[in-house]
């Protein structure tokens, strides 16, 4: 029975921790005939953000940054949560595979 | 247009031509035939129909993790494919529906993620650009191109002569790309909060840019990562050394035998 309540103790303070390491910023980011808007953005520095991405064109969008290490598929009209950092303060450029040329930005962390 | 097509399908196929051709030359060192690619290219390439058919879904289902959930996923179970391969890959004598199985499930699944995203990409962009033959073309470069690595990559295994030589060597790349895929699906966890997300160990990207050609082409083979966590580290010492002891497990056991 103790056993049992310890169980459930450990439990709710690992929820309870884990809510709160959750609890990052949201970041909101946009595309739009092919472009990011904004194309430059600022995040804190040694923090995790949380990027939501809403691509409003009709087609899909690959969000990729080879210096933050991430990846996503983006369907046409839709959004896309990605989680980065904490990062150190610096440029992480990111780029929409998809369109190379025009969907080009910059992540600042400071 | 032409080039963002070949650019996009020729990373995408990078690595599944290598994994195709390593297993090709597995194939044919236990006399497997090639019946498991053909199956896996007709699942694969539907599942692939369906992945890209139903994106926005997945992506949005898990509070947005379940394109990321998705793809960890299939790396995860290529890797057990994988694993299942090298345990009966040398055990003799061979037996080819149990290989067949192993290397067309590992085929198939690689495939229907990244044909999904060549899909979308030519459907999307073919349609909107009403430029279907321009897009089309540029797959198909993309496409050859790859697939040319693969045969490349095949042929120079084959070149080797010796069987026990060219098991060896396929057994030891197929493990090294096997450690590169765990360690993408990494990527993916911590893009998602799955897993907390660690500081890099290192930074090389001065030295080898992971969008350099020879950086796409170590990624697609050994896993190449310029910014590598702990986690990433990890995840490919977990492959490579899951794979390892089974293959020299095996190698003892039948080697004696």
């Amino acid at each position: 029975m103790t056993m049992k309540r310890a169980v459930i103790a450990f439990l709710s303070w690992l929820w309870l921790l884990s809510s709160v390491a959750i609890a990052a910023p949201t970041v909101e980011i946009a595309i739009e005939n092919h472009v990011f808007s904004p194309s430059q953005l600022s995040v804190p520095a040694g923090q995790k953000v949380r990027l939501l991405v809403i691509n409003r064109d009709a087609t899909p969008e690959e969000f990729e940054s080879y210096e933050l290490n991430r990846e996503k598929v983006i369907a046409g009209d839709s959004k896309a949560v990605i989680f980065i950092g904490p990062l150190d303060a610096g440029d992480y450029p990111f780029f929409g595979e998809f369109n190379p040329k025009t969907a080009q930005g910059v992540i600042r962390a400071e | 247009m032409l080039l963002d097509a070949v650019v996009i399908v020729l990373r995408e196929v990078l690595e599944a031509a290598l994994l195709i051709s390593l297993l090709l030359a597995l194939s044919r060192l236990t006399e497997t035939g090639i019946r498991w690619l053909l199956v896996a290219f007709a699942s694969g390439g539907l599942a692939a129909l369906g992945y890209a058919a139903n994106i926005a879904v997945i992506s949005e289902s898990f509070d947005y993790a379940g394109q990321e959930l998705l793809n960890a996923s299939l790396q995860g179970v290529i890797w057990l494919a994988v694993l299942g391969l090298f345990i009966f890959s040398q055990r003799r004598p061979y037996q080819h529906q149990v290989l067949a199985l192993f290397m067309a499930l590992t085929v198939a699944l690689a495939l229907a993620r990244e044909l999904s995203e060549i899909l979308l990409y030519v459907q999307s962009y073919g349609e909107v650009s009403g430029n279907m033959p321009t897009v089309l073309a540029g797959a198909l470069i993309g496409l050859v191109t790859g697939s040319s690595i693969g045969v490349l990559m095949y042929f120079s295994l084959l070149w080797l002569g010796q069987p026990r030589i060219i098991s060896n060597v396929a057994h030891g790349f197929l493990a090294v790309v096997i450690g590169g895929i765990l360690t993408q699906s990494v990527s993916l966890l911590e893009q998602v909060d799955y897993l907390p997300a660690l500081a890099p160990l290192w930074d090389s990207s001065s030295w080898l840019p992971e969008r350099s050609l020879a950086g796409q082409l170590l990624y697609a083979l050994l896993g190449y990562e310029a910014t590598p966590s702990a986690w990433h580290l990890a995840a490919y010492l977990l492959g490579l050394g899951s794979l390892a002891a089974v293959f020299f497990w095996q190698r003892r056991i039948w080697s004696c035998a």
